[in-house]
């Protein structure tokens, strides 16, 4: 059991790998009541093709299938999932993204109990036909709800504008056909591949005893027994450096229009610090140059064209990365050209003025990620799958100097590798 | 260090102050309170805080808002305007980390609350008018505000559904007021009613985290906010009563119908039968424990979504859920079905448990959220009810089966609202 205890935030990280691979992570929170536990897979929605590590054949899996298998876990033979959790107090839930599916709890007592609950829950699948087809009626109705929430739509048009290949360019709940196609065979298989213990993390928040609560868990999985510890092959498809499509445009009942402007960044390999870093260089350049204080938005939003529904984010994974700005907007076209002309003409000077508030600005968001407990589960496993620990992170953004963001400047808003993705009113 | 409890102070204004140093952020709050009148005012009340927040006196633009608050190492100023009961609350939040996380010194709560102050009670103004361009500009983003409901289908089925079920009552009035009424809005009339709600609204000043003594012991001399009532309601009209329910229909191009049922419980937070309801609330409709939830998704798997929830300043309780149009009348008739065996007792001792468990368990996660420890709060000084988490979860442990069936036994239909698609 390993323990590091840092100063600056006053928080401590118990870190523990068990023999079958699972690692644990436990923050101890005195003062506490919440206790919260999240047991991520690190098999998302972007994980549909791979090699099927039991006979060697290739799978390639009907879109939404890490999402049905979230969903299909919380069955059991006799007892429904919730209620187990709900008898103890405690209340469960799950989700998934595009390169993980999270089961968590959160209690105020009986936690080692909802704990025990989880990890058996996603240890022991059983998908029944009758199971899965009955599930389909209830994953079609939130596939419709995502379907009539327009910043949803024109955001996955606007990432299969960006993306050819690449399987984030998919909805996450998949589609009507392929999730209406989805048998218990397919899940079998997945849950084979990708949930292994040492495909796992565990991360537990709370007034807990480390000690104690790790022995549990080594107790519980030494009973256990797991078919293979082979890792996931996944197989991912070259992504051209083009953009798919320049332009998707379509029609919803919505108030106003909805702009969405992507510029997508080639990836090479990188240093999972030289990830994070950049990630943080670009968020850092984009607020400078469009965040809330910036002369280019304060500009827009005077005119009219932008308001505060405007934001830009750059996103950073180490297969994918993209620029991303949106808004909604009276004058679409306006805004699109604006923007464009902003970008074309960097400020320098207005980077090196405003590059030490805005950092301080980071610094600030850093500390405010140990205020949630879901937040800094999230968070923290986020950081941990690219290699490093939360804490690390501070240095990370201490280390970002003025050149780091004029190095990018110049080199980000290529308009050959811009897609854009409206939302115009139906009428 | 306490049992996390806001301690009151009244001087110059009302002061609620929850001493803790749990978190790693502190919670400054300013509250002011209105009483729905029409959706003018309405209009009005809501158009204010967006005029302030552009530019006061000191700080004019902004630029130089946004340029402070990211020199306070990120701090976070937002305004909400929320409806409770039949009044409209307008809400100025200021978060900011506490100092002591930071590795370099600086006084950043006493400066964000100067900041907060000097955009509350110092606008810019030209000729008794706020600055015509930012009035202008407000009112048409204001304008798309409330168009922009429609965007989001669920609160659009919810806010359409209260509005036809309280149409005749003030909290038929949408929180921001319509964007007629809001056409009708001069400056010069803003500016007037900004000043008189400056002088004679209620309101309070809520703080939640680890202050300096100096800041407390100099905050009333820190403030332009001078005295007035405490935020509770007088105004709230509780309609019950025996009625025909009401059906409306509305058409639309959307992939999934929305279905919301509207009922009056005649109970609100002052009522001893309150916790009851709570429970009840739970038991029908609260997670996934709930009966909707087991009859109609799990069951059935008719629904994604199927909830219900209170307003426990004005006595309601509504259910919601996103279904295929055409199982608009069985989902209607489950939930009824529901309801009525709830009524007659007919749920099981480990339903009725789990139920009162789940509030339990969220009502002490509150105790972790310096938001939510306010957010409860400010409900129960609304409700003129001054009342701890800790008292509520010691009440909701008490409720019995029987006091869940007499809740069940209040609850009248009202109206259902129904939107679907064109087809």
């Amino acid at each position: 059991m390993e323990s590091i205890y840092n100063k600056n935030m006053d928080e401590t990280l118990i870190k523990e790998k068990l023999d079958n691979g699972l690692n644990v992570y436990i923050f101890p929170k005195k003062d506490y009541i919440k206790q919260y536990a999240m047991l991520s897979v690190n098999f998302g929605s972007n994980d549909i093709e791979f090699i099927d590590v039991k006979n060697g054949s290739k799978r390639n899996m009907p879109l939404g299938i890490a999402h049905f298998l979230e969903h299909q876990l919380f069955e059991d033979k006799e007892d429904s999932i919730f209620d187990k959790f709900a008898d103890l107090g405690a209340s469960a839930n799950a989700y998934t993204n595009f390169d993980s599916t999270n089961y968590l709890f959160s209690s105020s007592s009986n936690f080692e109990d909802s704990l025990i609950n989880l990890i058996e829950f996603v240890e022991e699948p059983y998908f029944s036909s009758e199971n899965v087809e009955k599930e389909k009626g209830i994953i079609l109705q939130e596939i419709k709800m995502y379907q009539d929430n327009p910043y949803w739509r024109s955001y996955f048009n606007l990432l299969s504008a960006l993306y050819s290949k690449h399987p984030v360019k998919n909805d996450i709940a998949g589609t009507e056909a392929s999730v209406r196609s989805i048998t218990p065979e397919d899940l079998y298989i997945c849950y084979y591949n990708f949930y292994l213990p040492s495909n796992m993390d565990l991360i537990l928040i709370g007034d807990l005893e480390p000690q104690r609560i790790i022995n549990l868990i080594r107790e519980n999985q030494a009973k256990k027994h797991f078919p293979h510890f082979k890792n996931p092959v996944r197989i991912i498809k070259e992504e051209p450096e083009a953009v798919a499509e320049k332009l998707v445009e379509e029609k919803m009942n919505i108030s106003r229009p909805i702009v969405q402007i992507a510029f997508k960044d080639p990836v090479k390999n990188e240093d999972p610090v030289e990830i994070i870093k950049k990630e943080y260089i670009v968020n850092l350049l984009l607020d400078i140059l469009f965040g809330s204080s910036s002369k280019n938005y304060n500009q827009l939003y005077d005119q009219g064209i932008i308001d505060n529904s405007f934001s830009c984010t750059y996103h950073k994974k180490p297969d994918y990365a993209y620029v991303h700005l949106h808004g909604e907007s009276s004058r679409p076209d306006l805004m699109r050209k604006k923007i464009k002309e902003k970008l074309v003409d960097i400020d320098h000077d207005e980077i090196r003025a405003n590059f030490q508030r805005i950092k301080r600005k980071y610094q600030g968001s850093y500390i405010k990620l140990f205020n949630n407990f879901n937040h800094l589960a999230a968070e923290f496993i986020n950081y941990r799958r690219l290699g490093i620990d939360i804490f690390e992170l501070a240095a990370v953004i201490e280390s970002i100097t003025l050149e780091d963001l004029t190095a990018y400047s110049d080199k980000l808003f290529n308009q050959d590798f811009m897609a854009e993705s409206i939302i115009l009113d139906e009428d | 260090m306490n049992d996390l409890e806001f301690e009151s102070y009244q001087n110059r204004f009302n002061l609620h102050h929850l001493a803790t140093d749990k978190f790693k952020t502190n919670l400054i709050q300013i509250y002011f309170m209105l009483p729905l009148k029409n959706e003018k005012e309405a209009a009005m009340n809501a158009l204010i805080p967006s005029i302030l927040e552009r530019g006061s006196k000191n700080y004019t633009n902004n630029r130089i808002i946004k340029t402070e608050l990211e020199n306070l190492y990120g701090s976070n100023m937002s305004f909400n305007i929320l409806k409770r009961g039949e009044n409209q609350i307008l809400r100025f939040s200021l978060e900011m980390v506490n100092q002591k996380y930071l590795t370099h010194k600086s006084n950043l709560t006493k400066a964000a609350f100067d900041l907060l102050n000097d955009i509350i009670f110092n606008p810019l103004t030209e000729a008794d008018k706020f600055k015509e361009k930012y009035f202008e500009q407000e009112k048409e983003i204001l304008k798309q505000e409330i168009s922009s409901l429609i965007n989001d289908k669920y609160s659009f089925a919810v806010q359409n559904c209260l509005a036809k079920m309280c149409q005749n009552e003030k909290y038929g009035i949408y929180k921001m007021g319509s964007v007629s009424a809001l056409s009708e809005i001069s400056n010069r009339e803003l500016y007037a009613h900004y000043k008189k709600i400056i002088k004679t609204a209620k309101r309070s000043l809520f703080l939640v985290g680890d202050f300096k003594k100096t800041f407390l012991e100099n905050i009333f001399e820190n403030t332009q906010m001078n005295a007035g009532a405490e935020i509770f309601d007088d105004s709230t009209e509780i309609i019950y009563q025996d009625k025909n329910e009401d059906f409306f229909e509305q058409k639309m191009k959307v992939n999934q119908a929305r279905l919301s049922i509207g009922f009056r419980t005649g109970i609100t937070r002052k009522d001893p039968d309150y916790y009851a309801l709570l429970v009840f609330n739970s038991l029908i409709g609260g997670s996934t424990h709930s009966l909707l939830f087991q009859e109609i998704r799990e069951k059935r798997s008719l629904v994604y979504y199927v909830n219900s929830s209170i307003e426990s300043t004005k006595g309601l309780l509504l259910i919601n859920s996103g279904i295929n149009a055409k199982n608009y009348e069985t989902v209607l008739e489950l939930t009824k079905q529901e309801i009525e065996k709830a009524a007659a007792g007919e749920f099981k001792e480990e339903e009725f448990m789990r139920a009162k468990k789940s509030i339990i368990n969220h009502l002490k996660q509150d105790l972790d959220s310096s938001r939510a420890l306010s957010a409860h709060f400010l409900l129960s000084l609304v409700n003129n009810k001054q009342e701890s988490i800790n008292k509520t979860i010691r009440e909701v442990e008490n409720v019995s089966k029987e006091d869940i069936v007499a809740a069940a036994n209040k609850l009248k239909l009202d109206t259902v609202y129904l939107l679907k698609s064109e087809d």
